[in-house]
């Protein structure tokens, strides 16, 4: 993952822009997937190594800016955020949710 | 789940970072608003006529769970009707009466 201390907010938003385009499945969090740092992104995290899924993951913790961009461009005000094919699925309720109803493993699946 | 003790509450302090004492803060310091459940029930089921919602209490006043069940939610993915419930109470958020609101939602049954 690259630094984004030295990004404008514009370079961060292409770099959001482009890890949800080139990852099927991405995860922004606080903390990472091997050292979370809340527990909602932890049990994302926890649901997505249950299911085996390969993800990438970026710690918005790093630079405020992050998560600014991030919750302008998805419209979605909390963290973590989950995105599929490159569209937002939830946050830790949706993505709980849709594990207990097994929707998220069909979803991966597909 | 019980509501939050006071010995869970962080220390007071007041506006020079000192350590209060007694059993309540000064009345500079907030306790933060208490959301009142019945109105935001009534604001989800007016924004979204012919829902019915639950909103419940899971400690501390402002840490609520709602469960939505909505004509409006047919054909919607759950974050869009996640969006409909917070965009209702969306005020309540922002005067600091509600700190989280978990919610659980769907469409009725299909007759």
């Amino acid at each position: 993952m690259s630094d984004t201390l030295t990004m404008s907010e514009q370079e961060i938003l292409d770099q959001i822009t482009s890890e949800v385009a080139d990852n099927r499945v991405f995860l922004y969090m606080k903390g990472t997937p091997e050292m979370p740092r809340c527990g909602f992104s932890n049990q994302v995290v926890q649901i997505l190594n249950h299911l085996e899924v390969d993800y990438g993951a970026r710690d918005i913790l790093v630079d405020p800016r992050i998560r600014e961009v991030l919750s302008g461009w998805s419209d979605w005000p909390t963290i973590p955020q989950l995105f599929v094919d490159g569209k937002l699925v939830g946050g830790c309720d949706i993505v709980t949710e849709m594990f207990q109803d097994g929707e998220l493993k069909d979803l991966l699946a597909k | 789940m019980a509501g939050r003790r006071l010995a869970d509450w962080p220390t007071p302090r007041n506006r020079a970072g000192a350590t209060v004492s007694g059993d309540r803060p000064p009345p500079s310091l907030s306790w933060g608003a208490m959301a009142d459940l019945s109105e935001l029930t009534a604001m989800i089921e007016s924004a979204l006529p012919g829902s019915t919602a639950e909103v419940i209490d899971q400690g501390g006043g402002d840490h609520l769970a709602a469960t939505v069940v909505a004509p409006q939610f047919a054909g919607l993915t759950r974050l869009e009707q996640h969006k409909l419930v917070y965009a209702a109470v969306q005020t309540r958020f922002d005067d600091g009466s509600i700190h989280a609101l978990a919610l659980r939602t769907r469409a009725p049954e299909a007759t």
